[in-house]
């Protein structure tokens, strides 16, 4: 069973990178989504 | 406005549904007389087929245009969208019967339907939860249906007590929907050794819950597409406002489909799953994940970004069809991947479900027809 400790200890693979990268990335997307928005 | 309309019995679509319906009457009485042997391919290993993948599945994901509406409405004050709310709920009422009937179909022996209630494993199982919420959420759905019919009737005493209760019973709703929304992904947390990896994982309820938003806006398109079509003549929205609402909801799908497909990207990584990729069953998981989840999310952004209500209304298609195929995908298709054996629906199977959207279409044909779905009833303009 996992619990949040274990979520946030996580340290094994890239999936900090790929959670970080999907975030920023959902930045531009947004932008790009609202920007004609007005 | 309804009264003005004429009802012919006798038309091409009748003659069709009854001809479909009239068979699977047939195949039901097989069902319910022969045993599930008779008239499907369900075997030991493949319990659950195309009655659940499809009218269980399928069916409550489709089905959360009801609740992403309401909520969007009655909780978040999106008014602009109020044209749209009475046909998703009423789709959303239709969509869980069917999904009801068709549960019954595969289960089998109708009298056990309480049993969840009175005598079940305990209130810890996924499946109890299940039955609980669908059975209340169908209770739910039907009374914010009421005043359709009691508009119809004239009932306006009735129709002003369940008008008070709209917020009461959409804050229910949403919480009703994002618990069994989310459990029918939880039955498949069990499953470690059956599904496939790139299909299981411990976040699945997520992943169902966040799917059948996507798949609820998209059915609320799609719906709402096809039903201004057919009853123009009825519905009193101005094509322009119908393409503005169809904008704003590409919006939301398009955040929502992006959310989608970042969780489960992360679900990848978090489950070490990269190299999986590289055989078939990747292959066929990236169509689902590039091809039904990415494709329209981008063409959702084009869609609102460029203004175009056309390709909207064709992505909200490709979005319920790719959704549809991750319920067959985690409830048959990639289940039981390792066996050599494969399970392929019967003919009646396929047949028995169709015909319970043929129903449902023709059941929302007859209300919408002569009830205030597409349009306000004149005494009560602007009040729901």
């Amino acid at each position: 069973m996992e619990t949040l400790f274990d979520y946030l200890t996580y340290t094994k693979g890239v999936t900090y990178f790929v959670a970080f990268a999907l975030m920023v990335g959902f930045v531009p997307f947004f932008l790009f989504l609202t920007e004609r928005q007005k | 406005m309804s009264d003005h309309t004429e009802h012919r019995w006798v038309t091409p679509f009748n003659a069709v549904a009854a001809m479909i319906m009239g068979v699977a009457a047939v195949i039901l009485f097989l069902r319910f007389t022969q045993g599930l042997s008779a008239t499907t391919n369900l075997t030991h290993d493949y319990p659950w087929g195309l009655w659940i993948g499809f009218d269980v599945m399928s069916g409550v994901a489709l089905a959360a245009g009801g609740f992403t509406m309401s909520a969007a409405v009655y909780l978040f004050g999106m008014k602009e969208y109020k044209p749209v709310v009475r046909p998703a709920l009423l789709t959303a009422f239709l969509g869980y019967s069917l999904v009801v009937v068709g549960l019954l179909v595969d289960l089998g022996r109708p009298w056990r339907l309480p049993f969840p209630f009175f005598r079940q494993a305990g209130p810890t199982s996924a499946l109890f939860e299940v039955a609980l919420c669908v059975g209340l959420y169908l209770n739910v759905l039907f009374i914010e249906s009421t005043p359709l019919a009691l508009e119809w009737l004239g009932f306006k005493k009735l129709r002003k007590i369940v008008a008070s209760l709209t917020i009461a019973l959409t804050v229910f709703g949403v919480i009703l929907s994002t618990m069994h929304q989310s459990s029918l992904g939880a039955l498949f947390a069990i499953t470690p050794t059956k599904l496939h990896p790139l299909w299981y994982s411990e976040h699945i309820p997520v992943h169902f819950f966040v799917s059948a938003v996507a798949a609820g806006i998209s059915m609320v398109l799609v719906e709402s597409a096809l039903s201004h079509k057919v009853f123009h003549h009825l519905a009193e929205t101005p094509p322009e406002q119908m393409d503005k609402i169809t904008i704003g909801l590409a919006k939301g799908g398009a955040v929502v489909l992006a959310t989608y497909f970042a969780i489960k990207v992360v679900d990848l990584s978090l489950g070490d799953k990269w190299h999986y990729l590289g055989t078939g069953w990747g292959a066929w998981y990236l169509v689902e994940l590039l091809g039904f989840v990415g494709l329209p999310c981008i063409l959702y952004l084009i869609g609102f970004r460029e203004r175009m209500p056309r390709l909207i209304r064709w992505t909200a298609l490709w979005t319920v069809i790719g959704i549809m195929l991750n319920r067959f995908n985690v409830s048959f298709i990639a289940f039981n991947w390792q066996l050599e054996t494969r399970y392929v629906p019967h003919w009646m199977e396929i047949w028995v479900s169709v015909a319970l959207v043929t129903g449902g279409i023709v059941v929302f044909r007859w209300i919408a027809s002569r009830m205030p779905v597409l349009y306000e009833h004149p005494e009560y303009k602007g009040m729901h």
